[in-house]
Parts: structure tokens; C-alpha cells; sequence
């Protein structure tokens, strides 16, 4: 492992209680719905997971480029919203909302932007049926829950290379 | 998209957001909290640019970060051809981007996610609003 993964791997380490107290945050925020943590959140090689409906959203700065996604099983999403059924448009606005407001909170916290800066939001992308892009970069992941329903998030991110 | 089109004497709303989510919320906010006529709904920079120009509402509420046009490119754009366009940036965005956006001229700003149920939160973005319309204010007492 080179120095640079190191030094992400380490910030993300520290930053583990930030990312899953800023979800449980965010999902109060917007839904005006608690959640809990039931389990600790990890710092991972790559993020990992398949579900019914998993979105993406890139964000860049000059030294850093990350991802953040949220997955959800269509029965908990249902749940969630406290609907029968839930279209793809509105699980896309729904999800990605969600994740652009939970990125939102994370940049604007100082312990965030003193280990990483601030990084410049892209546009969301939904993808279904577990099929998504999750790069192979080291990441912090978790589940928040709302009664028996979960909702999986992570982050990855990585230094740039002069390539990239 | 683009629904409504009424002028009265109340003031006047367009949202821009790619979230009709948020949308809908704002709307209800608005009209039941502000008592404000909406006049249109867009989902992106481009929108905005062409619902301002169509209706030159009272109040323009920008989102950042959306597809086709970000909502601080947009601002830019109309504060240039209307200096007196009163926009009130709505976002996740926070940092930089915002600062930029009022440094331009854009009037007022509040941070997602909407917290329309904590009261503290209602009071501050009431407050956002009566800055841009002071007769708002006093109107009220």
C-alpha cells in the first residue's frame, strides 16, 4: 500500500463517526424520521453491496475525487416513503437528494474539509438491479435503520494522479 | 415544466431544483408560510435562466448543483442582465460556491436539507426571506 492509500485509509479511519452520525443527521433533516446505527461503521478496500437501487454521486477537487452512494431494497424504500410503490424517477430524486444533501453536510464539516478540502458536487446517477460502479478505492461504508428497514451508504475516495 | 402562470399583488415565486421532492416542499412552504403566488417550477440551470426571463418573478430560489447548468452559473447569468433579480440560493452546497454565488448578488442562501419540522430552522429561513422583502416584516408586525 502506498502512502497516499495510507493517508486516506487513516483520515477515514478518524472520520468513521463523523460519516454515520451525519446520516442519521441528514435522514432526521429531510425525512424528519430517527434512525439508529446498529452496527459500527468500517473502513473498506472497496465498497461493496447489490441492490434493488443503489445512486451514485461523484465529487472532485483538484488533489481528491469520491464517491458517495446510497443503496436500498425496493421493500425498504417503500417503507421508508410510506408508499406501496415507488417509480424509478421518484427513487432517483428521492435517493439522490438524499445523497447529495448527506455529501452537502459532510463538506461542511471542518473535521471533513481539514482532511480533504472541498470537493465539487456532480449530478447523481440511479442505477437498478444491484448493477452500479463502485471503484476499487478505499471507502468507509454502513447501514442506517429505521425500524427492521436499512439503508446502505458509502464513501470512497482517492488522490488524483497526474493521469487522472 | 412549468405549471402556473397568474400575477396578483402577493409576491411572486419561481423554484428551480432537481429534486421535485424538495420542490413540492418549498411550494407548500411558500404559499402557506409566505402567502406567495408561484409561478413556475424548473429542474435545471437552464430553466431558471428562461422562468426568470419569462415571469421575473419577485423571488428566484436557485438550487447549486444540477444537471445541464449548475444553479451558481445560472445566478451569474441573470444578475448580469437583471441586477436587481432577487435570488435566494437553496442547497447542499456549501463553501465556496456559495460565497461566490453572493459575492454576484444573489440576496439570500439556506442549507439543505429542509428542516421544515424544527422550528429553529422555520425561524431562520422566515428570516432569509424577510431580509430580501423587509416589507414582508413589517407587514406582519
Amino acid at each position: 500500500m502506498n502512502r497516499k492509500t495510507l493517508m486516506i485509509q487513516d483520515k477515514l479511519t478518524n472520520l468513521c463517526p463523523l460519516f454515520s452520525t451525519t446520516a442519521v443527521e441528514c435522514v432526521k433533516g429531510m425525512f424528519g424520521k430517527s434512525c439508529e446505527i446498529k452496527m459500527p461503521w468500517e473502513v473498506v478496500e472497496q465498497l461493496q453491496g447489490e441492490f434493488d437501487r443503489i445512486l451514485t454521486l461523484g465529487s472532485s477537487s483538484k488533489r481528491f475525487r469520491a464517491i458517495t452512494c446510497a443503496g436500498i431494497q425496493d421493500d425498504s424504500l417503500c417503507s421508508f416513503l410510506d408508499q406501496q410503490n415507488v417509480s424509478t424517477a421518484y427513487a432517483s430524486d428521492i435517493l439522490g437528494e438524499f445523497v447529495n444533501t448527506y455529501t452537502g453536510m459532510l463538506a461542511d464539516n471542518d473535521e471533513f474539509r481539514v482532511s480533504f478540502g472541498t470537493l465539487e458536487q456532480a449530478v447523481p446517477v440511479l442505477y437498478t438491479n444491484g448493477h452500479s460502479y463502485l471503484p476499487f478505492i478505499w471507502g468507509i461504508q454502513g447501514y442506517i435503520y429505521i425500524g427492521i428497514h436499512w439503508v446502505y451508504i458509502g464513501y470512497s475516495i482517492r488522490e488524483n494522479t497526474p493521469l487522472s | 415544466m412549468e405549471p402556473l402562470s397568474e400575477k396578483t399583488t402577493k409576491h411572486t415565486v419561481v423554484f428551480v431544483d432537481d429534486s421535485s421532492f424538495i420542490i413540492n416542499r418549498l411550494d407548500r412552504f411558500f404559499r402557506e408560510q409566505l402567502d406567495f403566488t408561484v409561478l413556475g417550477q424548473g429542474r435545471d440551470g437552464n430553466d431558471a435562466i428562461a422562468l426568470y426571463e419569462k415571469h421575473l418573478p419577485d423571488l428566484l430560489t436557485l438550487d447549486i448543483s444540477m444537471p445541464n447548468k449548475r444553479g451558481n452559473d445560472a445566478a451569474k447569468e441573470i444578475v448580469s442582465k437583471h441586477p436587481e433579480a432577487k435570488i435566494m440560493i437553496i442547497s447542499a452546497v456549501r463553501g465556496n460556491e456559495i460565497l461566490e454565488c453572493l459575492s454576484l448578488g444573489v440576496k439570500g442562501y439556506m442549507e439543505k436539507p429542509l428542516r421544515f419540522e424544527d422550528q429553529a430552522y422555520v425561524n431562520d429561513f422566515l428570516e432569509t426571506v424577510h431580509e430580501i422583502f423587509p416589507e414582508l416584516k413589517s407587514a406582519k408586525g
